[in-house]
């Protein structure tokens, strides 16, 4: 870390040079041009994260491809991009013939994740204060698996996977997210998402709905990213639901987004605001409007402060809301970054729908250490209010009463 | 609590370090007085200096810029900004094996075709020092401290593309970056420790009262 005085001034140094090297290029333009070659082969070294093919496909080259500078800075963006290599390096070998040449890519693997699959994981332990509400003495409440891939079959297909599972084995928290291949220049992606959360144990990541399916693009336009696709929110499922919740909405949903940090192991400062609706097909009346607006501040070097608000709200008459305040301190770093980090996360939640009214409140420490592309995360979990406290365990032995799956009861 | 510890010890078991990235390289290098005209100067060359990868990236084929800052104290420890700076933009022509070079610092821009390594080199990798000011302190001896970097890529690209995989993490794909801890590595850098000889007139000195 003590390396960064001279890393940011020659930085800063170099982006003073550029303006200066803007007008070396112009007397540049008086010597003799600068040779520029036409492609004759292609050959990636050092990764075999993406195969020859993938390449040309992703570098949007033929054989005719003159390779200027300017090509190069976009040839670079383009596989810097797909995140999986912490660095590529450009080199031209004699062709064949004069004005022909070899490009060769020397691509350095990002190795925070694993194998061609761009593979990452994170297991998570959380001991969970016992309550009335959830029925259960046991101290150890909470294993968290979550797995990503940047890379799924070579062929830059994204995905990631999370299951949160209580101490008798029930998957209380799921989500699966599959996004198709993308590309730095059409700036435009597509995610799908399902997933699935039982209110009773996992109140915070409820917002609303148990089971949740979206498939959404995303279109880059100026500093925003515009979203449109379908969704279908759910409360049908007799295990993922919130009680006495709207039970059905779905159809088209657009929204704005902007965001502008990087969310790293340690998120940078900035912030994100978020603001979608969903004219619902089912609830013609009663269209659902998501708002989320999060900040990140580091305002000491050992200091990321980050504070969020989430509000789902359906109709007139439903609204969830979610605040979080979250302070993380690293712990320790080696050469290659940050290791360690603890944190503390205060979570608060309420839910109202006509005359009924859920409320929570949550603080959890933690520590999370990285290595080797997997994330291992300790955390402990305070309730100081459970939202169903008083009220029956949702052990889910429902009956097959019909009326137990409609939702928008009184 | 003995199964606590053996799942509180489960983090513990990812220590595993892998190796990442390269670090800057270290070197060293002597300066060597001369006398020009009565006017003494420090003549410090770093042509010799360049790792591999760096010659390899001059030799690319694409547009690289070199950066050289010269020093008295030790970058990382004051935030200061060095005494001298040399910085060039070359280009390798892959077919018809010459240099085509710019030198952009110091002022006035200075360019250069050529088929001899050693002849730009001498332009980019090579300064002479001439600053009395600071050749007064040496004259005793000492050291300077300089940092060499070459880039292939121009200098907002990591910031541009940053921005691009920012931009990517949609609330459904948030969790792919979160083990991104590394930054983009796009240039090769040297740290040189620069051992500056004592002037031979002061050396002179040291001997004749040495023989008194």
């Amino acid at each position: 870390m003590k390396t960064l005085p001279i890393n940011a001034y020659i930085l800063a140094k170099i982006a003073i040079l550029s303006v200066q090297l803007f007008f070396a290029n112009l007397t540049f333009a008086q010597s003799p041009a600068p040779p520029q070659y036409e492609l004759e082969d292609i050959e990636m070294i050092g990764s075999s994260r993406l195969t020859v093919e993938q390449l040309k496909e992703q570098l949007r080259v033929n054989e005719h491809t003159v390779m200027s500078d300017e090509w190069l800075t976009e040839a670079r963006a383009r596989l810097l991009g797909l995140g999986i290599f912490k660095d590529v390096f450009f080199t031209l070998k004699k062709g064949s013939k004069s004005g022909l040449a070899k490009l060769v890519i020397k691509a350095n693997d990002d190795d925070t994740v694993l194998s061609d699959w761009a593979v990452g994981g994170e297991f998570g332990l959380s001991l969970i204060e016992p309550t009335q509400a959830l029925g259960d003495s046991s101290i150890f409440r909470g294993y968290k698996i979550g797995l990503v891939g940047r890379n799924f079959f070579k062929q830059s297909h994204r995905g990631a996977m999370l299951a949160d599972v209580d101490s008798r084995g029930n998957l209380v928290f799921g989500q699966l997210a599959y996004g198709l291949p993308r590309f730095v220049s059409e700036a435009i992606q597509l995610d799908m998402m399902a997933s699935a959360v039982e209110p009773q144990q996992r109140y915070f990541e409820t917002e609303g709905y148990g089971l949740r399916v979206q498939s959404i693009w995303t279109r880059q336009r100026k500093g925003f990213d515009l979203s449109y696709g379908l969704a279908w929110y759910s409360n049908r499922h007799t295990r993922y639901r919130l009680e006495g919740w709207p039970d059905l909405v779905a159809g088209p949903k657009l929204g704005i987004i902007r965001e502008t940090r990087f969310l790293s192991f340690l998120p940078t400062d900035g912030y994100r605001a978020a603001l979608s609706i969903m004219p619902s097909l089912v609830r013609r009346n009663e269209p659902v409007i998501e708002t989320e607006i999060a900040a990140t501040k580091i305002p000491l070097t050992f200091l990321a402060f980050t504070a969020s608000g989430r509000a789902t709200q359906t109709g007139q008459t439903a609204i969830s809301v979610r605040t979080e305040g979250k302070v993380e301190i690293p712990l320790t770093t080696n050469s290659h970054g940050l290791r360690s980090i603890f944190y503390i996360l205060n979570r608060q939640g309420v839910d109202h729908y006509k005359n009924i009214r859920h409320s929570s409140n949550e603080s959890i420490i933690g520590y999370r250490y990285h290595s080797a592309g997997f994330i291992g995360d300790l955390n402990f979990r305070l309730v100081a209010r459970h939202p169903f406290d008083g009220r029956p365990s949702s052990n889910y032995t429902h009956s097959n009463d019909p009326t137990h799956l409609i939702g928008d009861r009184p | 609590m003995r199964r606590l510890f053996q799942l509180v010890g489960c983090p513990l078991l990812l220590t595993a370090q892998v190796s990442l990235g390269d670090e800057p390289k270290q070197a060293s290098a002597v300066a060597a007085w001369s006398l020009e005209k009565g006017h003494r100067s420090l003549e410090i060359n770093f042509a010799d200096l360049l790792t591999p990868s760096q010659k390899e990236i001059i030799h690319s084929g694409f547009s690289t810029f070199t950066l050289l800052a010269i020093s008295e104290s030790k970058f990382n420890e004051k935030d200061t900004p060095p005494q001298v700076r040399l910085a060039c933009k070359v280009k390798y022509d892959t077919w018809e094996e010459r240099y085509q070079m710019s030198r952009i610092e110091p002022a006035p821009v200075m360019e250069l075709l050529t088929k001899n390594y050693q002849t730009w080199a001498k332009e980019c990798l090579r300064y002479t020092l001439v600053n009395n000011g600071i050749l007064d302190k040496f004259t005793k001896g000492g050291t300077l401290y300089a940092v060499l970097q070459i880039r292939q890529s121009s200098p907002d690209e990591g910031a541009k593309i940053k921005n691009w995989l920012v931009r990517q993490q949609s609330g459904f794909m948030q969790g792919l970056y979160a083990h991104m801890l590394g930054d983009f590595q796009f240039s090769g850098m040297t740290k040189i420790t620069i051992q500056v000889p004592a002037h031979p007139a002061d050396e002179t000195k040291k001997s004749n009262l040495h023989k008194k």
